[in-house]
Formats: C-alpha cells, sequence, structure tokens
C-alpha cells in the first residue's frame, strides 16, 4: 500500500549569528526505506525534529522529495496530487480543517461536496460517524465554542467523510484528556478493524502500545527500528522489572537484601512496602521469583516489561545501529 | 460542484458577524458623507454636484465587493493558522478554492453591506438610481470589478506565503487601489498624464469603470475591454504565480 | 523606569531583526497616507477651496489629526487590536504583571514601522506652511502644541474605545464609526458638515477642536477666542471620562471573568 525507497530531502536554514547569517542544511530525511501493508495500523515514533513531518507531509503529497521514491494506493503523492489526495483522509493534532465559526455539519455538507460524495453515502457514513464519535451533542455546535477533545472526534469526523482507505494522523492526542483520547483511540481501533490502513505519527507511546502492530522509529532523519513493538524491546534489551509486595506487618526485608538476596541488587521502597528487582533477559525469572518468596513475605508481585518511554530513550540517546536499510 | 460548496460555506460565514458589519455600514455611511460635504463644498447646488454624489456613494457601497475583499484571499491568515496545509490537500487547485471562497464573501458582502450602503445613499443624500439600461451593464461591471479585485488580493496572498508577511504587499495594494481605483476622483481630475494613465490601469476597473457605467458617463464597450483585458492578464498572471509556488512548497516545505 | 526602557529595546529589536520588511512597511504606512493626500491635492488643482478654506489650511489641519494619529499607532497597537486581547483572553497574562495595563499595552508592542505616517505627515505640514498664509516662524509653539494635544487626544480615544471590549468583546466595528470616520471627518473643515456631525466633532470625539478650531482661529475665520482654548479643553476633559471608562470597565472584567 505504502513504499517508501530511499527517500531524501534536505532544508536549508539560515542561522543569524551575531551579526551574519550563516546557511546550514539540514538533512531531515536520510535514505528513509520501508513498506506498509494493506490493513496495516502503524506508528511512527521519533523526538522531535527527527523527520515525522517531513515524512507526513511527503507522503500526503504537499512536499516533494529530493530523491527517492514514494508509492501509496499504487500514485505517487506529488506527482498525482489532486487524484491522490481522494484517497486519503489526514487529521493534524495543532490544526483543523472544520470551519471555525461555523457549526460542524457545515462544514461536514461542504467536504461532501468537495469529495464528491453520493448523497446516500454520505447520509450513511455521517450517521455511522456519529454514532462512533459521538457527534450527537456536537455536530450542530460552532466549532469555536468546542472544547479540544470535542473538536477532535469532529475533526476525525471531517476526515473520514469520503472514507478513504488510507487515514494519515499527525499526533491526533496532544492535549487531550484521558476520556477524549481514549474515543479517539477506540475510534481508529474500529477503522482498523474496518481494513483501514491507518498512518500515526505520535508522542505518546501508549498509543502506540494499544494500537499499533508495527512501528516506525526514526531519528535524526533515519529509521532506527521497524519492526513489531515486542521487537523494539527486544532490540534495546533493557531488564523487566519485579515488583513486590511486603505484607503489612512483615519484618524489614533490609536483612535479606544486603544478605542472602543480595545478588539480585534489590530495591526497598517502605513508603509503598515493595521491592523492585531488575531482571535481565537471561536469567531464570521463576527461579528469581521462588527465592524472593522463601526469604521475604510477599503477598502479590507483578513483572512488568520497560515501557516504551525508557526503550526509545535508550535508544534515542544510545544511537543504536538501525535495524532497517 | 466543490466550488459552489466553498462559495456557500464562505457565505455563511460572514453571517456568523451580520451584526457587526451592520455598524460597520453607518461608518462607511459617514466616510461617504464626509467625501460628500467636500465635493459639495466644492460644486455647490449643481447638477454635477448631485452627479458626484450619486458617483461617490456608489463607491463607497461597491468598495465592500471590491476593495474592502478579503485580506490577500484568506491566505495570509491561513498561514498563520496552519490551516493552509488543508487548502493543499484538497482535490482543487488553490487558486481555484480561494476564488469561490472569495465570491462566498463577495455575495455576501454585496447583500449586507453593498446594499444597505447604496440603500442609506439612498435615503439621506440623494443618490440616483440608475436608468434602467444602465442596471445590467453594471452588474456586469461591478462583477469584473470583484474579479480583479480578486485577483489583486490573490497575489497578495501569494506573496505572504513567499515572504511571510503580508503586510507590506496588503498596504501596497490598499495604497494603489486608493489612489488609482477612482473612488474619490473621477479619471477627469487627474492632473497632466495621469488623466490619461489612470483609465488604463487595472485599479480603475475596481471603481472608476463601474461607477461611471452605473452614471452612464462610460459605455458598457469601453469598460469592458478595459476589464476584460485586465481579467485576462491577471488570470494568467495568477495560474503561472500558483503553479509556480506550489513548486516551490513542495520543495522547502509547508 | 528600567522595565519600561527594557520593553521598548524588546520591541526595537525584535522589529530590526526583519531590516527589509522593516523599511518597506515603513515606507508603505506612509505611503498610504500619502495617497490620500494625493488625492486631495488633485482635488485642489481643481478646486482651490473647500469650505472656503484654502489648501495649505486644510494640509496645517490634516498634518495635525495625522501626526497625532501617527504617533498613537506606533504605541497603540495593543489598544487598536484590543479585541483580540479580550477574546483570546492575553489580556490576562497584562492583569498579572505589576505594572499598569495601560502603560504595558503602549510598550509592549512599539510599532517603528508606523512612524512612516509621523514623517508623512511631517511633509504635509511643511506643504501646509508653504502653501498658506501662515507664518510658521511665528506660531510654530502652538502648533507644536496642537500636534501634541491632538496626540493625546487620539489616546484618551482610543482607551475609551477599547475599554468598551470589557463588556461588549468585540468593538471593531464600533472603533470604525467611532474614530476612523471621526478622525478622517476632522481632517478637513468642519462647517462643511451638517450641524450634527460638527458638534459630534466639537463635542463628542472633539478631534475638530485640535485643528479646525484653533486653526480657524489663526487665520481669523473663527472669531470666537474658545476656539483656541478649545484643544485643551478637549484634551482635559477627555482624561477623567478615558480614566474613568478603562478603570470601570476593567472592574467589570475582573468581576464578570472571561
Amino acid at each position: 500500500m505504502i513504499s517508501v525507497e530511499r527517500l531524501q530531502k534536505n532544508y536549508t536554514v539560515f542561522q543569524r549569528r551575531g551579526l551574519t547569517r550563516k546557511r546550514k542544511i539540514i538533512r531531515a530525511l536520510q535514505d528513509i526505506s520501508f513498506t506498509v501493508k494493506r490493513g496495516e495500523f502503524l506508528g511512527y515514533i521519533g523526538p522531535n525534529g527527527a523527520g515525522k513531518s517531513t515524512t507526513i507531509k511527503i507522503l500526503t503529497g504537499i512536499m516533494t522529495p529530493d530523491s527517492g521514491q514514494v508509492r501509496v494506493n499504487n500514485m505517487t503523492p506529488y506527482r498525482e496530487r489532486r487524484k491522490y489526495v481522494r484517497g486519503i483522509g489526514v487529521v493534524f493534532g495543532q490544526k483543523t480543517q472544520l470551519w471555525w465559526d461555523l457549526p460542524v455539519k457545515d462544514t461536514y455538507a461542504l467536504l461532501k461536496e468537495i469529495y464528491a460524495v453520493p448523497k446516500d453515502t454520505f447520509n450513511r457514513q455521517l450517521k455511522t460517524l456519529r454514532e462512533y464519535l459521538t457527534l450527537d451533542e456536537i455536530i450542530e455546535q460552532p466549532v469555536r465554542q468546542l472544547s479540544l477533545g470535542q473538536r477532535m472526534r469532529a475533526e476525525l469526523g471531517a476526515a473520514m467523510i469520503h472514507d478513504p482507505d488510507i487515514l494519515f494522523l499527525d499526533e491526533p492526542t496532544i492535549g487531550l484528556d484521558v476520556i477524549s483520547k481514549q474515543k479517539v483511540l477506540e475510534f481508529l481501533k474500529v477503522l482498523h478493524e474496518t481494513g483501514k490502513t491507518i498512518f500515526l505519527t505520535t508522542h505518546d507511546l501508549k498509543d502506540i502500545e494499544t494500537l499499533c502492530e508495527e512501528v516506525l522509529v526514526i531519528n535524526s532523519g533515519t529509521l532506527v527500528y521497524k519492526g513489531k513493538l515486542q521487537g523494539l524491546r527486544d532490540m534495546a534489551r533493557l531488564p523487566k522489572t519485579l515488583r513486590a509486595k511486603l505484607a503489612e506487618n512483615s519484618p524489614s526485608p533490609d536483612i535479606a537484601i544486603n544478605g542472602s538476596l543480595a545478588k539480585y541488587n534489590l530495591r526497598h521502597d517502605p513508603a509503598s512496602g515493595s521491592i523492585h528487582v531488575e531482571l535481565e533477559g537471561s536469567s531464570n525469572h521463576a527461579l528469581v521469583v521462588k527465592e524472593l518468596m522463601q526469604n521475604l513475605d510477599i503477598v502479590d508481585f507483578r513483572i512488568t516489561d520497560p515501557s516504551i518511554e525508557e526503550i526509545v530513550r535508550y535508544i534515542y540517546t544510545n544511537k543504536m545501529p538501525s535495524n532497517c536499510g | 460542484m466543490s466550488g459552489f460548496a466553498i462559495a456557500v460555506i464562505s457565505f455563511k460565514r460572514g453571517r456568523a458577524y451580520l451584526l457587526n458589519h451592520l455598524v460597520n455600514n453607518v461608518g462607511s455611511f459617514v466616510f461617504g458623507y464626509i467625501y460628500v460635504s467636500i465635493w459639495r463644498s466644492a460644486l455647490g447646488e449643481s447638477q454635477e454636484s448631485s452627479v458626484m454624489v450619486t458617483y461617490l456613494m456608489v463607491n463607497q457601497s461597491i468598495l465592500w465587493v471590491t476593495m474592502f475583499l478579503s485580506k490577500g484571499a484568506f491566505i495570509p491568515q491561513k498561514i498563520r493558522e496552519g490551516t493552509i496545509t488543508f487548502d493543499l490537500l484538497r482535490p482543487y487547485n488553490l487558486l481555484y478554492g480561494s476564488l469561490f471562497e472569495v465570491i462566498g464573501q463577495g455575495m455576501y458582502n454585496l447583500l449586507f453591506r453593498t446594499l444597505p450602503i447604496f440603500a442609506l445613499g439612498l435615503m439621506f443624500l440623494g443618490v440616483r438610481l440608475p436608468e434602467p439600461s444602465k442596471v445590467l451593464p453594471f452588474c456586469i461591471v461591478l462583477f469584473n470589478g470583484f474579479l480583479i479585485s480578486f485577483f489583486l488580493n490573490y497575489f497578495v496572498g501569494l506573496w505572504s506565503v513567499k515572504f511571510l508577511g503580508a503586510s507590506g504587499a496588503q498596504g501596497l495594494y490598499y495604497m494603489l487601489v486608493n489612489l488609482f481605483g477612482g473612488s474619490f476622483l473621477p479619471a477627469s481630475y487627474y492632473p497632466g498624464f495621469l488623466k490619461r494613465l489612470m483609465p488604463l490601469l487595472p485599479f480603475a476597473g475596481m471603481n472608476y469603470y463601474p461607477a461611471s457605467v452605473y452614471l452612464g458617463s462610460i459605455g458598457l464597450g469601453i469598460a469592458l475591454a478595459h476589464q476584460v483585458f485586465w481579467i485576462c492578464v491577471l488570470f494568467i498572471t495568477a495560474v503561472l504565480l500558483t503553479r509556480r509556488l506550489l513548486r516551490s512548497i513542495q520543495i522547502h516545505g509547508g | 523606569m528600567k522595565s519600561i526602557l527594557a520593553l521598548f529595546m524588546a520591541s526595537l529589536k525584535t522589529q530590526y531583526e526583519y531590516r527589509l520588511n522593516f523599511w518597506m512597511d515603513m515606507t508603505i504606512s506612509g505611503l498610504n497616507l500619502f495617497s490620500d493626500f494625493l488625492l486631495l491635492f488633485f482635488f485642489m488643482l481643481s478646486f482651490e477651496e473647500i469650505g472656503g478654506w484654502s489648501f495649505g489650511e486644510i494640509a496645517i489641519i490634516y498634518s495635525i489629526v495625522e501626526i497625532g494619529w501617527g504617533v498613537f499607532r506606533v504605541f497603540g497597537e495593543g489598544l487598536s487590536r484590543f479585541e483580540e486581547l479580550i477574546i483570546t483572553g492575553r489580556f490576562d497574562l497584562l492583569l498579572i504583571r505589576p505594572m499598569n495595563t495601560v502603560k504595558q499595552l503602549l510598550l509592549e508592542r512599539v510599532d517603528f514601522r508606523r512612524l512612516g505616517v509621523v514623517f508623512e505627515a511631517s511633509a504635509v505640514a511643511v506643504f501646509g506652511f508653504i502653501r498658506s498664509p501662515i507664518s510658521f516662524g511665528r506660531i510654530w509653539w502652538i502648533y507644536l502644541l496642537l500636534v501634541l494635544c491632538s496626540t493625546i487626544m487620539t489616546f484618551e480615544i482610543n482607551i475609551i474605545l477599547a475599554a468598551i471590549s470589557f463588556w461588549t468583546v468585540r468593538n471593531s466595528d464600533i472603533v470604525v464609526l467611532a474614530f476612523y470616520s471621526t478622525r478622517t471627518a476632522a481632517m478637513y473643515p468642519a462647517h462643511i458638515y451638517t450641524p450634527m456631525l460638527k458638534h459630534l466633532l466639537t463635542f463628542v470625539v472633539p478631534l475638530a477642536t485640535v485643528g479646525y478650531f484653533p486653526i480657524g482661529y489663526l487665520t481669523g475665520r473663527i472669531d470666537s477666542f474658545l476656539a483656541i482654548l478649545s484643544p485643551i479643553m478637549g484634551v482635559s476633559l477627555l482624561l477623567p471620562v478615558a480614566t474613568l471608562t478603562w478603570f470601570s470597565g476593567m472592574k467589570h472584567y475582573t468581576s464578570t471573568g472571561t
């Protein structure tokens, strides 16, 4: 569905240093290649300035790469722009395509005409959107009166009026409260289940965790990782964390921590009454648990994977070799 | 048809601020009155004076579909808000979309600004209604004046894309239209060579020609010749500039 | 005092960054005014007088009003766009700072490009004095005083109009009606208008008192001695009105919330 090969994009910026102006070339994208299959839900993450926006601009056809090939839906976006955009939907977290002073439904009516959606199809689609995005309460309201969460729901509706097969989203959950975020993600999940291809850029790594099968990590213009989430965890090989809760009135664990269990480098948090230990990938987790339970009065425990934040941060800062290209 | 839908929504947007615009109309009327007073003090109570009153007030009214259309065809505003990106993601050309958006606003202004101000002029200043034979020609010439204004505004908008600061181009536009549009002074009052130059410039097509056709002092043929020429020139320039600009956006980033 | 200077310098520096734009904008803001004046010039080529006043005299009152306007626009960007500050809630940021809100508004964005208007209006004044029988040498101090009054009065009027936003949020259309049109009207001899407008320009938005009346007196066209005193009267009477309106507006705003 989406095929990107050896994409390059450079920007020239002018920096002012004192009285002089220097030209600097920023290599926004260096040799990016990846493919996205039809119906995939891809997460695209990276620090600010890594090249995410540039990639989206190229994929949506509003920017031309310096070199490389892009094919989406069997078209080259920036070459066949007008034909191409009829088949995509785009959502930006920080700008809206809704007309500010007018009710949401007015923008929807406009989009119906722009994308030449037949009346019956439009009515059906609108009904579906109203249901899945709970638009009934906001569709008649002027956009400027909507809260951020409501606006984002309306925005998603707008992007889907013409029922595109591919949806590009650039930071759609930014600034949203928990409930609104939830609703957005649920909607995207539904779309995915109906077979849409979704390309999501986000900073909120929880979004990725819940939804994406595959992730693409970009850093300073190069792809650092493409694959499953689990693979990302494996790649960073950060340890899992075991959290064990001690019984209320158990004796101080410090003796055991510094004694028989010293090899595990346990950490004790008296305030929460819990013990933390880091489990390397290679260690025998069951054995560790057994030993802990033998020496400490444990009532509950939990093993958690390193969070995405930790993994990604680790990758960024350690400039790990890419698994791509 | 997308164009029509764009015009409709643009029209509706104007209506959201109807009350403010009606207050503004009184302000426009006062401006007209000032100019009328100046001319009256010069021409006294004469036939020419009464003709000038009509000329001035017709111009004041139609300024809202010519000179005072959207600043930069809404493009500078879209750039500030970042929403220009969406205009680039639509299955139509930027020029096309801007044109219809401005047409929508123009229709709104025509109904809720031009007509009320004109009505005030009729009621309080003795503005003369046009002869019936002049009505249709006036409408045609007015529409052309609107188109000319659209293109000029569009250029201001494109300028703001390139240079990220529309105010210079916008100010230049106001100055040129003010100076050469003829809303205060018909061509015959310009001195020297300007008397012949002014009617040849595109700006004259926005005010001088429509008001003159209204009054019958200039024939439809001459007015059309002038306007159609400029519309063609401006249109071709607009298409070329749009193409160039879009290409450069594609290369340098949205 | 230092904070005022700091704000001032910050504004200046930001604008100087965009050098080319700066000079261009400055020229253009002057040119706009110039185009109005040029049209008037062409008009006067055919008609020598307006309401019995010669072109030179008109140029003088024109310049007085315009210089006041130009200086105001240099400092008054915040006041001109006041409705924006209320709508976006940015005015609250000013309330938080330990400085008089009006002072902040006037210094926050000092727009030097608008000086183009001042230069141009001064050129109009020079032209006017050359063309008119009034000798600049004799009355230069009166002229400067009138310019000062015009400036202060422009500020006062705009403070009152901006304060309207405290109650109605949007005020731009009222500003057009109450200020832009009256300012334009005040640039020409007031007796060419209906008595209603003339009285409006004398007693309500008293811009006629900084140009028309005093200059009329100096040229002998207006007899009453009040005419030459009127600018001082106008400015003084507006001061309490402006202060009162602004502070009661702020009170209303802070008590009812955004």
